[in-house]
C-alpha cells in the first residue's frame, strides 16, 4: 500500500515539475534571451547586471506616463476639414462652383434618396452589426483604416475648398473591404480625385469627403450617407434654412 | 485493491496538478509588446474576452488587465475587422488611459478559418489578431483563441 502511494507522489513531482517551470517563465511577461554560450573556453566575462524585477500585468512605461484622452462610448467621427492657413485667405477660382459640407438636417425634412440597388435592410449591409464611426479615425474609418494622427500627402485624393468659411476638407483613396468601398460598389460609383466640377460629391461620417464620376444611377452633387441602409441622400450644397412646406 | 490504488494515485496527481497551474487552464492568448525603444516582452497564456466591441486582455498572473476599445465593425472576408480607438490599462488599482495611433483587429466569428485580406495569415474559428500602434511609439500585437464572446 506504502509503495502504491510513493509511486503516486514521484508521479505527482514528475508530471508538475516542467510545467511549473513553465508558468514561471510566462506568467508575468517574459524577455527574449539570447542562446547560452557554448562550452568551449569561454572568456572571463563581467559579473552579469542583476535581473530586472518583472512587474506584475502588463508593462507599458513609456505609454502609462503620457495620458491619452478618454472618449466617450461610440462617440462621433471628428470633422475632416481644417481652416486654411490664417492670414492667407483663399479666394474661389471664376466661376467656381460654392462648396460646402452639408449641415444636420431638420428631422422633419425629407431629403430625396437613391434606394441602394441591393436594398438592404437595416445595417443588412453590415451582417446586422451597428456600424460606429470610430474617433481617431479619418471618416470615422468608413472610407478605411486612416488615421487622423498620421495621415500625410501619400494617400491625399483631392481635396474641396468652402471658401466663404475658409475650410480645407482632404480626401483620401477609398481602402478596398471598407463600408465606403461597399457603397461605391453598389452604386457603380468609380472614385475620382476631388476638385473639378460636376463631379458626385458623397459626404461621410464627421464631414469626410470623396468623389465620383455620375454614372445613369447617381448624377453629379452633393450627398449625404445614410449609413443604416448605406443609402445616398440628396444633400444641398448649401445649410438647410428652414424646411420646406409640408 | 491494487486497481483502487493507482486509480486514487491518479486523482491525487491530477488534483495536485490542478493546484499548481492555476488559471491557466484554456487561456492561450499571446500579447507582445515592443517598447519605441526595442525591447520586447512576451505575455503567454493572457485570456481573451470580447464584449461588443471591446477586447478585454487578463494577464496570466491576473495583475493587469488591457482595455481595448473599439468600432468602426465591418466584414472583411467573412472575418470582422474594427479599428482600435482606445486603449486602458488597468492595473495596480488604477485606470492608465493609453493613446492609440492606429491598429486593426480581425476576428473569425465563424466556425470556419479564414485568411486575412492581404496576407498568408488565417485566422481559426473564434480566433483574433491584433495589431495596435500607440502614440508613444509601441507596438502591441495579440494573437490567440478568444476564451469569451458576448455580442
Amino acid at each position: 500500500m506504502k509503495r502504491f502511494f510513493r509511486g503516486a507522489f514521484a508521479l505527482v513531482l514528475t508530471v508538475s515539475t516542467p510545467i511549473t517551470a513553465l508558468a514561471q517563465h510566462g506568467g508575468g511577461g517574459s524577455h527574449y534571451s539570447a542562446p547560452a554560450p557554448r562550452a568551449a573556453a569561454p572568456p572571463p566575462r563581467p559579473a552579469a547586471p542583476p535581473p530586472r524585477p518583472v512587474q506584475p500585468g502588463f508593462s507599458l512605461p513609456h505609454d502609462v506616463a503620457h495620458p491619452a484622452p478618454v472618449y466617450p462610448a461610440h462617440p462621433g467621427a471628428p470633422t475632416g476639414g481644417r481652416p486654411i492657413a490664417p492670414g492667407r485667405p483663399l479666394a474661389p477660382p471664376p466661376g467656381h462652383v460654392v462648396v460646402r459640407a452639408p449641415q444636420a438636417l431638420s428631422p422633419r425634412y425629407t431629403a430625396p434618396a437613391i434606394r441602394n440597388p441591393h436594398n438592404w435592410n437595416s445595417w443588412g449591409w453590415n451582417h446586422g452589426r451597428t456600424w460606429y464611426p470610430a474617433p481617431i479615425y479619418w471618416g470615422g474609418g468608413f472610407w478605411g483604416p486612416f488615421a487622423l494622427g498620421a495621415l500625410g500627402g501619400a494617400f491625399l485624393y483631392g481635396s474641396l475648398v468652402d471658401y466663404p468659411d475658409q475650410i480645407i476638407y482632404p480626401s483620401y483613396q477609398v481602402q478596398p473591404l471598407t463600408p465606403g468601398a461597399q457603397l461605391l460598389q453598389n452604386y457603380g460609383l468609380t472614385q475620382t480625385p476631388c476638385g473639378p466640377p460636376n463631379l458626385v460629391i458623397i459626404w461621410g461620417p464627421g464631414d469626410s469627403v470623396i468623389c465620383a464620376y455620375p454614372n445613369d444611377l447617381v448624377s453629379a452633387g452633393n450627398y449625404q450617407i445614410d449609413p443604416t441602409t448605406l443609402t445616398l441622400v440628396s444633400a444641398p450644397t448649401q445649410p438647410a434654412s428652414s424646411p420646406p412646406p409640408q | 485493491m491494487r486497481c483502487r490504488t493507482w486509480t486514487l494515485a491518479l486523482v491525487a496527481a491530477f488534483s495536485a496538478l490542478a493546484t499548481i497551474s492555476p488559471g491557466a487552464a484554456l487561456a492561450n492568448g499571446v500579447v507582445r509588446v515592443q517598447q519605441s525603444d526595442g525591447s520586447v516582452r512576451q505575455y503567454p497564456q493572457t485570456a481573451m474576452r470580447w464584449t461588443g466591441q471591446t477586447l478585454w486582455l487578463h494577464s496570466a498572473d491576473g495583475k493587469g488587465v488591457l482595455e481595448i476599445t473599439t468600432a468602426a465593425c465591418s466584414d472583411a472576408n467573412n472575418l470582422v475587422r474594427c479599428l482600435p480607438y482606445a486603449i486602458t490599462l488597468h492595473q495596480s488599482g488604477a485606470k492608465h488611459p493609453i493613446a492609440v495611433a492606429n491598429g486593426t483587429i480581425y476576428m473569425n466569428f465563424s466556425h470556419e478559418s479564414h485568411h486575412v485580406p492581404y496576407s498568408s495569415e488565417s485566422l481559426a474559428s473564434h480566433h483574433l489578431l491584433v495589431a495596435i500602434r500607440t502614440q508613444r511609439g509601441t507596438y502591441i500585437t495579440v494573437r490567440g483563441n478568444v476564451d469569451e464572446v458576448k455580442e
